[in-house]
């Protein structure tokens, strides 16, 4: 969300690269995604609502040793409004702008043949490894489902980016050590007006391979929360592709250390195969499990997914074209055994042309961490993304 | 590198002198690698992907050093900065919208690449035939109106991608014309066919050619490969996770 200052900005952005000269290589790329959505509201209530979003997302290109993105979006969407207490959409159209990507990265060369890259801005950053559940990606909340994609057809669910400043050092052809400064945007109190240079996220990541198994060991000073994060992430291949991803935390001043590394631990695992069965090519079938030690192992309310101490993610992909895909992708609370299951179909009719539906049902009781009472409990929609 | 390829150049000159008849299948496979071997290659390449519904473009450039060594950064508007790492024994895919790596092993080679008939094996394999299979000579016969040789590939282990091969090799260039990959029953799965040529510094490599993925009606992958530089001096870098994740 920017404001309306931002939106003069932004739309000067666009004009001024409409006239200016270039001076490099660019690519510029449009995406629009309009899709037409049917939700159950509650026990009498249903809603269809339609929703469109663009991208205009230009990179630089051509040049060996900078590279620079700025991905702009817009989304068209239906104000929200209260009726006696309750949220409803009043019908009137709001537009929503931001920016997804807006950096800049640079090789510096500091040897003959060795340079280390900074990247500055607004971009993605994942640590770890997994699709959903990734205890390892500690610069983002891994036990929140916030931002994942689940109807993503091509490449990873998750995409979120977040304003940081990062050194890449090349340590060989395999490894690599990732220093990162997580600017916080928004001070974390009513005051002071600008966040204190304590509220700074510093951490890095070694990244590196011993033998057939890939290691990556990370920490995080958790500015805004004042906490120490570490994570350590194994992967390796036993006829499926196998991970695994511990991760902690511990408060600035703390007494007991322990028994604070036991409060914060936070493990995903997940499996990966490709063409299991033999059913021809495209088929994939991933699990994971996301594990809170620390939280209910109880039935009681849930709110989201840190209130309980396990969850399953599972996605079945299978392509039976080219141009077609099919998506099965569910998540299950076993603690109180309810759960949402996704059905998605993408259909790549031409060049750069989606069609694409899905249909998501949640199962499970009103108190449930899934039930098809909530809002949205029962959805179906069908799209159409182009990109151009 | 270079005894093989003295050998292999006496050998192409003994060839010429009408001792063709003394070639063994091993030879003729050797002759076939040795023109296909490069110390490093670079190129710019495009799929046009064809099926019933009609087609679509990706293009992407080419890096490889070595036989095991290799990355494809495709350039196409669909998978823009998406780059794929091959190394000896395992995948690396980057996703630029996530600036996130994924490292794949074991059957993940074999896996269709950006949706095309081909696999990731078929664009970056090790170049060792003979280590992984038995070759017999069928016959002589013509493909592109070339004499060819028809070589029968039959897999000694069980970690490639196709059991059986058949393949057309021109009698005078020692390149492949044709090729059938087939399963362990006996069916045909995937058929290439060579359409043009170019000579580069003494190899002759294909530089357009088509893939038919035979268990899909309809549909085939044509090759279409320019700008290609061969022997020439490549960064060891190109192949690392930091180009990768460039």
């Amino acid at each position: 969300m920017v404001t309306h200052r931002s939106k003069w900005i932004i739309l000067s952005t666009v004009l001024l690269l409409g006239v200016i000269p270039l001076w490099s290589e660019q690519q510029i790329r449009v995406i629009m995604d309009t899709a037409l959505f049917g939700m159950r509201i509650d026990e009498e209530t249903w809603s269809l609502f339609s929703t469109g979003s663009g991208e205009l997302d230009l990179q630089s290109r051509g040049n060996r040793n900078v590279r620079a993105r700025l991905s702009l979006t817009a989304s068209l969407g239906q104000e929200v409004g209260t009726d006696e207490g309750t949220s409803s959409l009043t019908g009137r159209e709001t537009a929503t702008f931001g920016i997804h990507y807006a950096y800049v990265k640079v090789r510096i060369p500091l040897a003959e043949r060795y340079a280390v890259r900074l990247s500055m801005g607004k971009n993605a950053l994942t640590w770890g490894v997994g699709s959903l559940f990734n205890a390892g990606n500690i610069a983002f909340n891994p036990t929140a489902t916030q931002g994942a994609s689940l109807l993503a057809v091509e490449g990873p669910v998750r995409e979120d980016t977040a304003w940081y400043a990062s050194l890449y050092l090349p340590l060989g052809t395999y490894a690599f050590l990732e220093p990162v400064a997580l600017v916080a945007l928004a001070p974390a109190s009513e005051a002071p007006l600008f966040p204190t240079p304590e509220e700074t996220s510093l951490g890095a990541r070694l990244h590196t391979k011993a033998g057939p198994l890939l290691l990556e060991a990370a920490y995080l000073h958790d500015g805004r929360e004042a906490r120490h994060v570490g994570a350590l992430t194994l992967q390796g291949n036993l006829g499926a592709d196998l991970y695994l991803s511990v991760s902690s935390s511990l408060p600035g001043e703390t007494d007991d250390i322990l028994s604070s590394l036991k409060e914060g631990l936070i493990i995903s695992t997940g499996a990966f195969w490709l063409n299991p069965i033999e059913v021809g090519e495209g088929l994939s079938l991933r699990i994971e499990a996301l594990v809170i030690p620390d939280a209910s192992w109880e039935e009681g309310t849930a709110g989201d997914l840190s209130d309980y101490g396990i969850h399953l993610y599972h996605e079945l992909s299978l392509a039976p074209s080219d141009r077609l895909t099919l998506l099965f992708r569910g998540l299950l609370s076993p603690i109180d055994l309810s759960g949402v299951g996704i059905a998605g179909l993408d259909w790549n009719l031409d060049q750069g042309l989606h069609l694409y539906s899905f249909f998501s049902l949640q199962v499970g009781e009103e108190t449930d961490l899934y039930s098809p009472s909530h809002p949205g409990g029962i959805a179906l929609a069908g799209g159409v993304r182009y990109t151009f | 590198m270079n005894t093989r390829r003295i050998a292999s150049t006496l050998l192409v000159f003994l060839l010429a002198g009408g001792l063709l008849s003394a070639l063994t299948p091993e030879e003729i496979l050797d002759l076939v690698e040795e023109n296909q071997t490069f110390s490093t290659f670079r190129g710019e390449g495009k799929m046009v992907i064809t099926d019933r519904f009609g087609t679509r473009t990706k293009t992407f450039r080419f890096y490889a050093k070595g036989e095991e060594q290799s990355l494809i950064e495709f350039t196409s508007i669909d998978e823009a900065g998406q780059k794929i790492l091959r190394t000896e024994d395992e995948i690396y895919l980057y996703y630029p919208d996530a600036e996130e790596l994924i490292r794949l092993q074991g059957a993940a080679l074999r896996e269709s690449v950006a949706g095309s008939d081909l696999s990731y094996e078929d664009l970056t394999g090790g170049k060792e035939l003979k280590d992984k299979y038995r070759v017999r000579l069928e016959g002589e016969e013509t493909a592109n109106g070339r004499p060819c040789y028809v070589l029968v590939l039959e897999a000694k282990v069980k970690d490639v991608a196709y059991p059986r091969q058949k393949l057309w090799v021109d009698k005078e260039l020692f390149v492949g014309w044709k090729a059938q990959y087939f399963a362990l029953s006996g069916k045909v799965l995937k058929e290439v066919e060579v359409k043009e040529i170019e000579e580069i510094k003494g190899h002759s490599i294909p530089v357009h050619y088509v893939f038919r993925d035979m268990l899909k009606r309809n549909s085939s992958t044509e090759f279409l490969i320019s700008g290609i530089e061969v022997d020439i001096p490549l960064d060891e870098r190109i192949f690392s996770l930091e180009e990768l994740t460039w």
